[in-house]
């Protein structure tokens, strides 16, 4: 047993030295940083000062942070629980093959499908310039408004968070689609067939039998999405880069700033472990409300 | 074997190796802005030139350009994070403003006993100032700026205005401007473009930099004001100045509108496409045309230049079209200094890495770039790319004054005495991209009164409150 253990800890040594490596030392050397004044240029580029928990106070009472994560907070519920959840929920019922929603629904389900899930496989970079060029002035979008008699609007200046709500969501529920697909096809037929039989109305079978039964998926699913909608970045980044002044400026564009764009490295790490304690929060709160019900 | 034959063979290797030794090539990493007019001169001439001139002396250098993201603050934040990593390049330019950081930062090195060994004398004491923090001396420059307002020749005689044109009042530009705008359309038709758009001063954070030198700053010296009060060594929170020019912002943007759309700050590319506008005769019939900006003043010899996007094509060709005059005060007298006309300077500067493994060669890269027959050969090449020569052996110097156009002359006796520059402190690019974020508050449809509250508080956080004063 020991000799396997030993060998079991050779086989991962060189995945745990790269992942030290790029991984665990700078989330170390970021939380050690958070407690310096260290700066990429300026005096304290040159002599960092340790400076304790000054930092985290500055972040409590840092307008600009809260901002972020009152932003952070609706760009998630936006794009992520009730636009990547609720729609891939909606599609994966109506593209089900076992239901039928709709007579030619192999077709169409399955050409649905893949579009989804070829929005959810294309690079966030892409996705970037594909919505740029659909919002911006001189886009798509406007050109089409034009084209009705319409006046040009800029999209992207006056409802920017609603951009980005709306580019994540069409970015992000090709994934959640294929996960509750997959749950809805392993629900066993017989216990949705008794509820027929039982003269329940295809909505009633829905609200009472199919969805209690999906909560489970539903849930580790919104933990993962929540997790994931916390850290887009580049997206939003390139759609709007947090502006105008900071009306889109999501906690990650927040951090990124502070480190890239004003050089406060140190603070910069503050506000990024800010926005993991967020985040592993939320993560616990969803594992005890999955934990209950398990 | 005879002892003189082993010594001979001996010597001999000894000889090859110390031959081999001094020609071992020294590799030294250069970064200039790729989207300068003369990048391609450096790549063409400067680096091979020097190459084979240090090759002559004996120590052979080799020059490998790195070329960093364009424009200026995707530059300087490539800059700074290798700065920071210790692999920035043995060599690069950068923007004289943020020396005072930088210096104090550790990066750069400190070259005070080098150029004044050199020809440091022959330097004007304003170009001195841009590359001095703290008594020391840490870049060379070839060139200075001023910035002139420029306006359109063809747009004024259009709209009734006289041409030539000097307002002497922020009253006199607004009322040009108002012209313009009651035969907006009118006008656009006649010259085959989009639309007409009377004036526009740079704004938003997007416009960086740009945004604070050629927007706001020409605007607050007009009112008679400074970001820094040196009087009292503090940051100005507050003043009728800071309002003034804030107010300005609101008239033309939001209160009448006699510029672009405030959104046109907020996406894209707008200092590019500004200039665009600004050189529009029609070539870009999709696009407006603006009839006038303050901007730096390199763009006059970009407008005649067939390879720049910013060219006007003949005919009407940059001369016929594209005017330019000194920025007013708000009033007569009102601006810093009590001037009538004011103007701010800045430029570049080469500076050299203080990780730089050989500094004297590098210093040698230096001194080719900045010698005054390099500088003339320059400016013979492409023309503008030394505006406001640094070294005053230059300026003296009978070829110059046969080289120089009349913009030049016109530059140096009218604008070079009423400029003044930025402070020369290590928060300034923070207080900086403050004035930015201001400028995009008025913009979304802040007041002036609530923006000014807005920086103050903001100001102080960022500097201090101790370092912050109200002035009247």
């Amino acid at each position: 047993m020991r000799k396997r253990l030993g060998f079991l800890a050779l086989l991962m040594a060189p995945a745990f030295a790269l992942w030290a490596t790029f991984m665990l030392g700078p989330a170390l050397w970021g939380v050690y940083i958070s407690f310096t004044n260290e700066a990429l240029t300026g005096p304290a580029a040159a002599n960092p000062r340790f400076i304790g928990i000054e930092n985290y106070q500055r972040l409590l009472h840092d307008p600009l942070f809260w901002g972020s994560v009152y932003r952070s907070f609706l760009f998630v519920l936006g794009s992520a629980i009730v636009g990547q959840a609720g729609l891939g929920l909606l599609l994966a019922v109506l593209t089900s093959e076992r239901r039928r929603i709709w007579p030619r629904v192999r077709l169409t389900g399955r050409l649905a499908t893949t579009l989804c899930w070829l929005a959810w496989v294309t690079p966030e970079t892409l996705i970037g310039w594909c919505w740029i060029s659909f919002l911006d002035y001189d886009g798509v979008l406007n050109q089409m408004l034009s084209a009705l008699g319409l006046k040009p609007v800029y999209w992207l200046v006056h409802y920017g968070m609603p951009s980005i709500i709306l580019a994540n969501i069409w970015w992000g529920t090709g994934w959640s689609m294929m996960l509750f697909k997959a749950a809805l096809e392993s629900i066993p037929r017989e216990v949705e067939e008794a509820a027929e039989v039982d003269g329940a109305s295809p909505w009633q079978r829905f609200r009472h039998v199919t969805l209690p039964l999906l909560r489970r998926p539903i849930g580790v699913n919104i933990l993962l999405i929540t997790i994931w909608t916390y850290g887009v970045f580049g997206l939003p980044l390139m759609m709007t880069g947090g502006g105008p002044g900071h009306r889109t400026e999501l906690m990650t564009i927040y951090a990124y700033k502070t480190g890239f764009k004003y050089f406060e490295i140190g603070y910069g790490a503050t506000v990024s472990i800010g926005v993991l304690l967020i985040t592993l929060l939320l993560a616990l709160f969803y594992h005890r409300l999955l934990g209950r019900e398990g | 074997m005879a002892s003189w034959l082993k010594t001979a063979i001996v010597l001999g290797i000894l000889a090859l190796g110390a031959i081999g030794a001094a020609q071992e090539t020294v590799t030294l990493s250069f970064a200039y802005p790729t989207w300068f007019s003369d990048y391609q001169r450096f790549v063409d001439w400067y680096i091979p030139a020097f190459e084979e001139f240090m090759a002559a002396r004996g120590t052979p250098v080799k020059i490998q350009v790195v070329e960093l993201p364009a424009p200026d603050d995707p530059y300087r934040e490539a800059v700074v994070l290798r700065l920071a990593a210790g692999t920035a390049p043995d060599i690069f330019a950068e923007d004289t403003f943020y020396i005072p950081a930088d210096s104090l930062a550790g990066y750069l090195l400190d070259i005070t006993e080098l150029v004044e060994a050199w020809e440091w004398e022959r330097w004007v004491p304003a170009a001195r100032d841009a590359v001095t923090f703290q008594g020391r001396v840490w870049g060379l420059n070839r060139d200075t700026d001023v910035r002139p307002l420029y306006w359109r020749k063809d747009i004024f005689q259009a709209a009734g205005l006289p041409v030539p044109w000097q307002p002497t009042s922020w009253e006199e530009v607004l009322s040009a401007a108002r012209a313009i705008e009651a035969r907006r359309a009118e006008i656009a038709e006649a010259l085959g473009v989009s639309d007409v758009v009377p004036i526009a001063v740079k704004a938003g954070t997007l416009g960086g930099e740009a945004t604070t030198m050629q927007g706001f700053y020409p605007l607050l010296l007009g009112a008679g004001g400074r970001l820094y009060d040196p009087g009292s060594g503090k940051w100005v929170a507050k003043s009728s100045a800071l309002l003034a020019a804030l107010e300005f912002y609101h008239t033309i943007y939001v209160a009448e509108r006699l510029a672009v759309d405030p959104e046109f700050w907020m996406a894209g590319a707008p200092v590019d496409k500004i200039h665009l506008y600004l050189s529009n005769v029609g070539q870009r019939p999709g696009e407006p045309a603006l009839a006038m900006l303050v901007t730096w003043d390199g763009v006059w010899y970009d407008a005649a230049n067939p390879q720049h996007e910013r060219y006007i094509p003949e005919p009407p060709g940059r001369d016929a079209v594209l005017g330019y005059c000194k920025w007013p005060a708000k009033e007569p007298g009102s601006g810093i200094r009590g001037q009538d006309f004011v103007t701010i300077s800045g430029g570049w500067a080469m500076a050299i890495n203080s990780r730089c493994q050989h500094p004297e060669i590098a210093f040698e890269f230096l001194k080719f770039v900045h010698s005054k027959g390099e500088c003339l050969a320059n400016r013979l090449a492409i023309s503008g790319s030394i505006r406001l020569p640094a070294r005053w052996d230059i300026s003296q110097d009978p070829l110059f004054s046969q080289i120089a156009t009349d913009y030049d002359i016109w530059c140096s006796e009218e604008l070079v005495p009423l400029t003044t520059v930025r402070p020369g402190l290590t928060e300034y690019p923070k207080v900086s991209d403050l004035v930015q974020e201001a400028t995009d508050r008025i913009l979304l449809g802040e007041s002036p009164e609530e923006v000014l509250d807005w920086y103050a508080t903001s100001l102080a956080r960022v500097v201090g409150s101790d370092n912050v004063i109200e002035l009247p």
